[in-house]
């Protein structure tokens, strides 16, 4: 793969199909192809039309198509009975670099919830078809998480919006963008007159510098008019938070490599949700290898099982609501010990709640204190970002008084562009609407419509509006009541800019040219704003101050970052807090149902919603649950025990009078009494795959927000649940935990010899535990080995001690290797196509159980069981050991499956990718949008049609595409060249791939550690992946 | 023909005392009837329409991808693999009685063996059909055969599934010979019986020109002995080769080297057990009271308890090894049979095949036909029901819980288990019809004429029978 | 009534049978192996191209080096066809005016491609990369044979897989110094291309692999 990054060209911002197609500039000829003109409509029924039926049903012609996308080559139909005719369609002029069926990496950047990622995109033939993250962007690193992964997936969705529309009476008509831009014109010039009277905007919270100089010109021209920004998922906590503890709001950084006690107040810090959250999880696990330094020691308090609190040493689980009274403890135990000066104010009195008087939690605050107080200037506190300003307020406190201002613990100025999501600013608008005192309401992104609180009626508010615009990438919710929508373009479609939550700005630079003529904000602001509407003009005069000249744009845009950008750090002055009061629930014990807490948390996998469409997601085994296509209630064992529920069970939660129908979950680990419930879910009009009303699509789970409130948007008591019985089965990945008992038994059993772990203290005494764990008999193989691993030997190393759950690498694999989708219904009959799986374990006390994950991709063992087993020789072992896959040959026995003891093999039940592409051999389909999702698959991997066995191949493609170019040049791999996708997405490191021949390369050196062990090693299948155990560090009180 | 109170061809044999007559009418009326009883109609309708289900069910299942039956993963082999071992198991009765007992010289098996031998070639067809249609790609099965072809790919000889290609069709073959070789003097007799030219002449082509010469007789006693002492070891090849796609599998439950005297114990009690389930009601039909005697189904129960027995035995031998190897895995999985979520399907399973059978202690029993048919029932479901236990429930709990699942058949897997039986009985009630049920010359070998007993296999009999025989 | 027998001639039938029980295997085999074989089926595919352009002339009688036109065969798995940009490097000034060139001098006109209808076309399967061989030496006569002498250009081998496999299990025959890839005339010093090869193939260290994973991913 070509890693080298090149610039796109700035014509690629050229004008698409609206404009003529004479002014398109060569380097995008084949995008061109990609618009929806006429030519490639009929391109598109004439290669695709009648070819497929010709295919024989086993062949996995699907890469030729994307071939065609590519517009390298293309399909036409049979000449004659005898060969299959193709054509090759090259380009007319062939710009300068370009070389057709290579790779190439652009930098570019995503946006979410008003924090930027930096990202690598891949495009081949110029098309985006996967991203990772850019080594170069501070909160990257290289990593990315699932919802950058499956972005990609977005551009390709043929449910997105490709024609403005209208409404007409009920229903909406197709528009183009002229009628539009008329309409909005003759709109804004009455609006100029009257100063914007009665004139408001809706925008995604954005950190975007040229989109907040363009909302400045705005208000400017506009002055009587309003900007609201809402995101159902914006915060202002930490903000206020700050605010009353050092006078104004401050950002907060961390060094988690530095600290050596981190204590998390229901804080998901390394959750890509949270802001900075791949970097923390890159500090956090970087401070968590044993084999040579000391570990960090991380104690989580929170409402229910995150990523975080499954990497801790020591976790509790309390209601969120109960944490206040945690933070004003701790504050009060703190200030006694650390003095503090006169003018930080004195610490908070003892708070008087009877759960802080269980001999457990005060056992275990008790040893944070002093844990935290031996710690000074190397310990971290962290509270939830959901959490109350005054809980963010007494952890600022607290870090200040342990002195680790400047040490581990970091403030920046929350500067103004950075707008914080205001929910009373979006309820006073929707009044405003609802009682028709606005003409005029542009809605630029976002979905209020489905994700305001049920007390913001912004949908049927929105019918009330004269003159309506919602720009969308679908035709959605919102859309349904605006009068004109408009179709945005994808963030690889569009240029732009963004800052990661330490300031950097990232320029935003397009992949491919709108493939349905949308427009991003900035080119709609600016359009109506009667400026130039060109995305790269704006960003580059945004900028011309900061790079000057066009090289150093350039160098911008090629590092994907503009160096020196971020905000500067300060250390603010500390405060005094005043006395913090509790309130009744926050102090009480335990609740009974009709009070229980019900917890909104974002979804792991479709976020607010925004990715309810993307099926990658959607499939996605969630984190703890490994539910995929549904969100659940997560209960405590307990508390299910005490209601009588049990998994499966639908449930009506009722708040307020509101209700919401969700499955029960559950879930060890939850705080008794706490619900736990994922926004996102319950979209009426998402598409094909999110659900959408009218259509046999029916929604896909339940939507949180109609039992959620603007005053209490996260977390709120008052739940009443009560059961309407089972359910449908759900499409779980692996057993829930309500199993029988003699399954349960059997997994507590082998469960401490899959996942082999130590307290760091017997790790130091007996460095070989893992090994010796089980006894290895005397290895007598059956059959010689087929080959010697001169040359290359594949291997992987997989740290036990890192990975945080997250399932990056899945969605990546899926990416990577055109993984189908196989649907809710195969999901739950177990039929899920998932290459890599992130096995989920409870340890121990269900009460208060330790989870434990473990991804498990092909183990490519050397003495492979699958191999035998094949009658037609259809996986076999390569020569580098890798356990070769060939889809080609396999005849679907699935006896390599059975014999699998690791069951890491997918069978193509069905033709799958009848719902990837939309299409089959034998039945053609015609619609062309359908045809456009293959677009995403990546033709270094051969899509697999039904009938056949696949797995994981450690990317043997990569390793294909690194070879042959090293050998062309004569020169070695060098270690890290070749990188799995699963590898290169992880944020934690905790997947190592290379060659085991080379004694220098970082896997040969993890393999050769002493916690080093082979899962199921003792049957003697010489597995090549190994695992690090895992090692924990408790703290000697509380073990 | 009318309700055929007063007469009825396959009800009363003729008078007279020539025993030879007597049985060379009882066989040879059923095909000379110009039409069978009414039952044979109804029953011959319901087994057409179950095998049209079935042809059904494969071509939906070929057409839309396998995936319209169960299987998943972990259990990617499920009821097509089940049917497939269930049916070669049928399939050993008849060769075993044909062959073993032939060489072993109990008489008492003419009277059964050709029937037998029936059963076993459908039961092959009917097992020979599952692995085609249970792979993922039906078109290309053709990979696994040694064909020469320009990828420069051969089969992959260390794949057992590699070996049963091999070890059933072989199996097939001789099963076939064996079958029709035997029923060649029949079919002579038959030719000389017909009255209608065409028959003559099918039977004629089929008895391929036997005189009955002693010369004939001769060779064909080679032939027969040769072809026995063939048949003897493939009875016990075929299942064990089978047994070993499952004992080669490192799947705990699957790893265990009692099964091929497992499954070879364990097909020829589930054969007997078909061989009465069939028995019964053709005696009983076709009026051969006088040739399938009590004594037969009797000695046929006594096989049946011995073999019961021993597969009892393999079943308490899979959980002392699965103890006494100390493997951890090994232990649960028979721990998750006895009571984890298909503890139904095993207890189905012993009380089938270990606890009816016993029933067969008491003479009352083992003479009551009934009774015997019913039991013979029982095991033929309790055998489904092992492979059903042995397939499956390893599958859906193996090394990894992460991976363990759980089996769900769908309609199709039923539509196409009851097909199967439709195709077997399709064949056998044509089998029944059209071609000498019994082996009447060798029944004829044994069977006093007048009182006096014969020599074994005097030809010059044969020709009495035929000249008595003529009108 | 006269008992059924078979007539004289029925004793012919037997040897007849088993004639054709002995033969058939054999006769079946030898269908599918050659009849169903690519040498039969693809080897002499020539399509007709949109524009008549003749290697023999630009490649022979010009001396045209490949990769002047098909330039990215020693960077890239594709030896991509030129973009019409190629043609018009010479066709601005020589035959400007040819019918037979208009094809080309529309596309560069109206930007979109001529369509050329591929003749070596492997299944979608299978991962051929021209950078990989072209640089260890395999000249591009071993598997298009003489494109200069062919007017229009038809596929000379079968490339089927048995064939890729005798050229990685034995590569000798086909290599060739990589300064010499693109000579359709070369001819091995003192002829012995087989020791030729032997002696280049211990000198680049080629050892071509014959995994599965070399060719299908």
């Amino acid at each position: 793969m070509n890693k080298k990054l090149r610039v796109v060209s700035e014509r690629s911002d050229s004008p698409r199909a609206q404009d003529t197609a004479a002014a398109k500039p060569n380097y995008w000829r084949s995008l061109a192809e990609l618009d929806q003109t006429p030519e490639f409509r009929d391109a598109v029924e004439r290669e695709f039309a009648e070819p497929l039926q010709e295919l024989p049903p086993d062949s996995p012609g699907r890469r030729r198509f994307m071939q065609v996308m590519g517009a390298s080559f293309s399909m036409a139909g049979l000449a004659g009975c005898r060969w299959h005719e193709d054509k090759i369609l090259p380009m007319t002029r062939r710009p300068d670099g370009v070389i057709p069926g290579t790779t190439s990496r652009y930098a570019t950047a995503m946006e979410l919830n008003g924090v930027a990622l930096g990202l690598h995109a891949t495009s081949y033939d110029g098309r985006p078809i996967k991203v990772d993250g850019n080594p170069l962007h501070p909160e990257s690193l290289g990593a990315s998480s699932t919802y950058h992964q499956g972005s990609v997936l977005g551009v390709y969705d043929p449910d997105r919006s490709d024609a403005v529309s209208q409404k007409s009476g009920t229903g909406r008509e197709i528009s183009n963008f002229e009628a539009f831009d008329k309409a909005s014109k003759d709109q804004l010039k009455k609006l100029r007159a009257n100063r914007g009277e009665g004139l408001r905007v809706v925008s995604e919270r954005t950190s975007s510098p040229t989109m907040l100089a363009l909302k400045d010109r705005w208000l400017a021209a506009f002055p009587l008019s309003k900007w609201v920004t809402f995101e159902s998922l914006g915060t202002n906590g930490r903000a206020a938070g700050t605010a009353l503890a050092f006078g104004k709001p401050h950002r907060v950084h961390y060094s988690f490599a530095e600290a050596k006690v981190i204590l998390s107040l229901d804080a998901d810090f390394v959750a890509p949700s949270f802001p900075g959250g791949l970097a923390n999880a890159r500090g956090l696990t970087k401070g968590r290898t044993p084999d040579h330094e000391e570990m960090n020691r991380l104690y989580v308090i929170e409402s229910a099982f995150s990523s975080t609190g499954a990497t801790s040493d020591h976790r509790l689980a309390l209601r969120a609501e109960q944490l206040k009274a945690v933070a004003v403890f701790l504050d009060n135990a703190i200030s006694a010990k650390a003095s503090a000066l006169p003018e930080q104010g004195a610490g908070q009195p003892k708070p008087a709640a009877e759960f802080l008087n269980d001999a457990k939690v005060q056992k275990f605050l008790g040893a944070v204190a002093k844990d935290l107080l031996a710690n000074v200037g190397k310990s971290i506190v962290v509270a939830g970002l959901h959490q109350p300003a005054e809980v963010h307020a007494l952890v600022e406190r607290i870090n200040v008084l342990l002195g680790n201002t400047g040490r581990t613990v970091f403030y920046t100025e929350d500067s103004a562009d950075a707008v914080q999501s205001d929910t009373a600013a979006l309820k006073a608008l929707t009044e405003e609407m609802a009682a028709g005192k606005v003409e005029t309401l542009f809605v630029l992104g976002g979905n209020p419509a489905y994700d305001a609180p049920s007390d913001v009626a912004f949908g049927a508010a929105l019918e009330k509006v004269a003159f309506s615009v919602r720009l969308g990438l679908y035709e959605d919710e919102t859309s349904q009541a605006a009068t004109w929508h408009v179709p945005a373009a994808h963030y690889l479609e569009s240029w732009g800019d963004a800052r990661a939550y330490d300031g950097t700005v990232s320029i935003v630079q397009p992949l491919i040219a709108p493939i349905f003529g949308g427009r991003s904000a900035l080119e709609l602001t600016a359009r109506l704003l009667g400026e130039e509407p060109k995305g790269l003009e704006l960003v580059r005069a945004q900028h011309k101050g900061l790079l000057g000249d066009d090289r150093r744009f350039r160098k911008a845009v090629h590092d994907g970052i503009i160096e020196g950008s971020a905000f500067d750090r300060v250390s603010p002055k500390l405060t005094p807090i005043a006395p913090i009061k509790l309130s009744e629930r926050e102090v009480s014990g335990a609740v009974v149902n009709g009070q229980l807490e019900v917890r909104f948390v974002p979804c792991p996998k479709v976020y607010d919603g925004r990715y309810a469409n993307n099926a990658w997601l959607q499939e996605l085994p969630e984190s703890f649950s490994k539910l995929s296509w549904d969100n659940g209630a997560f209960f405590s064992v307990a508390t299910a025990k005490a209601l009588g529920f049990t998994d499966g069970d639908v449930l009506t939660l009722t708040v307020g009078g509101k209700t919401v129908d969700i499955p029960c979950i559950v879930a060890p680990g939850s705080a008794e009494g706490s619900v736990k419930v994922a926004l996102g879910y319950g979209r009426t009009h998402a598409g094909r795959v999110g659900g959408k009303v009218g259509t046999d699509v029916t929604p896909v789970g339940g939507n949180a927000n109609l039992i959620r409130t603007s005053d209490a948007p996260f977390f709120t008591g008052g739940l009443n649940v009560s059961s309407n019985g089972p359910g449908k089965r759900l499409a779980n990945t692996q057993d829930l935990y309500a199993m029988d008992q003699i399954g349960l038994d059997g997994i507590a059993e082998r469960l401490p010899e899959l996942v082999r772990e130590a307290p760091y203290e017997k790790f130091k005494e007996e460095p070989h535990f893992a090994k010796h764990m089980v006894h290895q008999p005397h290895e007598l193989n059956l059959w010689v080995d087929p080959v010697s691993y001169e040359g290359h030997k594949w291997g992987m190393a997989i740290d036990l001690n890192k990975c945080i759950g997250c399932s990056a690498c899945v969605t990546a694999c899926q990416a990577e290797n055109n993984i189908p989708v196989v649907g809710q219904v195969n999901v739950a009959m177990g039929r899920e196509m998932l290459w890599l799986r992130v096995d989920r374990y409870y340890r121990g006390d269900p009460n208060e159980p330790e989870l434990r994950f473990q991804p498990l991709p092909c183990q490519q063992c050397e003495n492979a069981p699958c191999e035998q087993v094949c009658p037609v020789g259809a996986t076999m072992h390569s020569h580098e050991g890798l356990n070769d896959m060939v889809y080609n040959r396999c005849i679907g026995t699935r006896y390599c499956s059975n014999n699998c003891p690791y069951k890491v093999r997918r069978f193509n039940y069905f033709n799958y990718n009848v719902d990837v592409i939309g299409i089959t051999p034998y039945t053609p389909t015609e619609d062309p949008k359908m045809k456009l999702k293959a677009m995403v698959f990546n033709p270094e991997v051969t899509v697999r049609s039904r009938g056949v066995m696949e797995k994981c191949t450690f990317c043997v493609q990569r390793i294909q595409n690194a070879k042959i170019p090293a050998k062309n040049a004569h020169r070695a791999i060098e270690d890290g060249e070749i990188k799995t996708a699963c590898q290169e997405t992880c944020p934690t490191d905790a997947i190592v791939f290379g060659d085991l021949n080379d004694k220098k390369s970082r896997v040969a050196s993890l393999q050769k550690l002493e916690r080093a062990y082979q899962l199921l090693g003792e049957f003697n299948n010489r597995p090549r992946v190994q695992y690090l155990a895992r090692i924990t560090n408790p703290n000697p009180e509380l073990a | 023909m009318a309700a055929a109170s007063d007469f009825n061809p396959f009800q009363s044999p003729p008078k007279g005392d020539n025993m030879f007559a007597q049985i060379t009418d009882n066989v040879t009326r059923i095909m000379e009837a110009p039409k069978p009883p009414r039952a044979w109609y109804i029953a011959f309708g319901i087994a057409l329409s179950m095998l049209t289900m079935f042809l059904g069910s494969i071509t939906w299942a070929a057409w839309n991808g396998i995936g319209v039956w169960g299987n998943m993963m972990p259990v990617a082999w499920a009821f097509p693999i089940v049917n497939f071992v269930f049916w070669i198991g049928i399939g050993h009765a008849g060769t075993l009685i044909s062959a073993i007992l032939f060489l072993l010289r109990q008489n008492w098996r003419t009277a059964i063996n050709r029937f037998a031998e029936a059963m076993t070639i459908f039961a092959v067809m009917c097992a020979g059909i599952f692995p085609g249609v249970h792979i993922g790609r039906p078109w290309l099965p053709y990979y696994m055969m040694p064909i020469p072809n320009q990828m420069g790919m051969w089969p992959q000889y260390r794949s057992p599934l590699e070996w049963d290609i091999f070890a059933v069709s072989t199996y097939a073959t001789v099963s076939i010979l064996f079958w029709y070789m035997g029923m060649i003097p029949d079919f002579a007799t038959f030719r000389d019986r017909s009255t209608s030219t065409a028959k003559r002449i099918a039977y004629g082509i089929v008895a391929m020109g036997w005189r009955g010469s002693s010369r004939q007789w001769h060779r064909y006693e080679r032939a027969y002995l040769i072809l026995a002492a063939l048949a003897t070891p493939l009875v016990l090849s075929v299942h064990s080769v089978v047994s070993f796609d499952f004992a080669t599998a490192q799947l705990p439950g699957w790893h265990a080297t009692i099964f091929p005297p497992y499954f070879v114990a364990g097909a020829i009690f589930g054969g007997f057990a078909m061989v009465v389930t069939l028995a019964v009601p053709a005696r009983q039909f076709f009026g051969l009271k006088r040739i399938i005697t009590i004594r037969h189904l009797e000695l046929m129960a006594k096989v049946m308890i011995a073999t019961g027995l021993m597969v009892g035995y393999a079943y308490g031998m899979e959980f002392f090894i699965s103890w006494y190897g100390g493997s951890s895995y090994e232990g649960f999985t028979f721990v998750n049979r006895l009571f984890g979520p298909y503890a139904w399907a095993y207890w189905t399973m012993i009380s089938c095949n270990v606890i009816f059978p016993q029933l067969f202690w008491f003479k009352k029993v083992r003479t009551n036909v009934w009774a015997i048919l019913i039991i013979g029932m029982i095991v033929n479901v309790g055998m489904w029901f092992e492979r059903f236990v042995i397939i499956c429930t390893s599958l859906t709990r193996d090394f990894l819980p992460s991976s363990w699942g759980y089996f769900v058949p769908t309609k199709f897997d039923f539509m196409t288990l009851g097909g199967s039986f439709g195709l077997f009985f399709t064949l056998f009630l044509l089998f029944c019809r059209y071609l000498p049920m019994v082996a009447m010359s060798e029944v004829k070998a044994f069977s006093p004429p007048g009182g006096h007993a014969r020599p074994h296999l005097d030809h010059g009999h044969d020709d009495a029978a035929h000249a008595h025989a003529q009108p | 009534m006269s008992l059924f027998v078979f007539p004289r001639w029925a004793n012919k039938t037997r040897q007849l049978a088993g004639l054709f029980l002995s033969t058939a295997p054999i006769y079946v085999i030898g269908l599918v192996w050659y009849g169903a074989s690519p040498k039969t089926t693809d080897v002499g595919y020539e399509p007709h191209q949109p524009v008549p352009y003749s290697h023999q002339l630009h490649a022979g009688q010009m001396g045209i080096d490949c990769r002047y036109c098909h330039n990215t065969v020693e960077k890239a798995a594709h030896a991509a066809i030129p973009p019409t940009a190629t043609c018009m490097n010479c066709h601005s000034k020589v035959w400007t005016s040819s019918p037979k060139l208009a094809p080309v001098r529309d596309s560069f006109a109206s930007g979109l491609p001529v369509e050329w209808i591929k003749v070596h076309d492997l299944p979608d399967y299978v991962y051929f990369n021209h950078s990989a061989h072209v640089t260890r030496g395999v000249g591009c006569v071993s598997c298009h044979e003489r494109i200069d002498q062919m007017e229009e250009v038809y596929q000379a081998k079968p490339l089927s897989m048995g064939w890729c496999l005798d050229c990685h299990r034995h590569p000798e025959p086909n290599l060739r110094p990589s300064s010499e890839v693109t000579n359709m005339t070369w001819k091995a010093p003192n002829g012995d291309a087989e020791a030729y090869g032997a002696k280049l193939r211990a000198e680049n260290h080629i050892n071509p692999p014959t995994d599965c994973s070399t060719c299908h991913r």
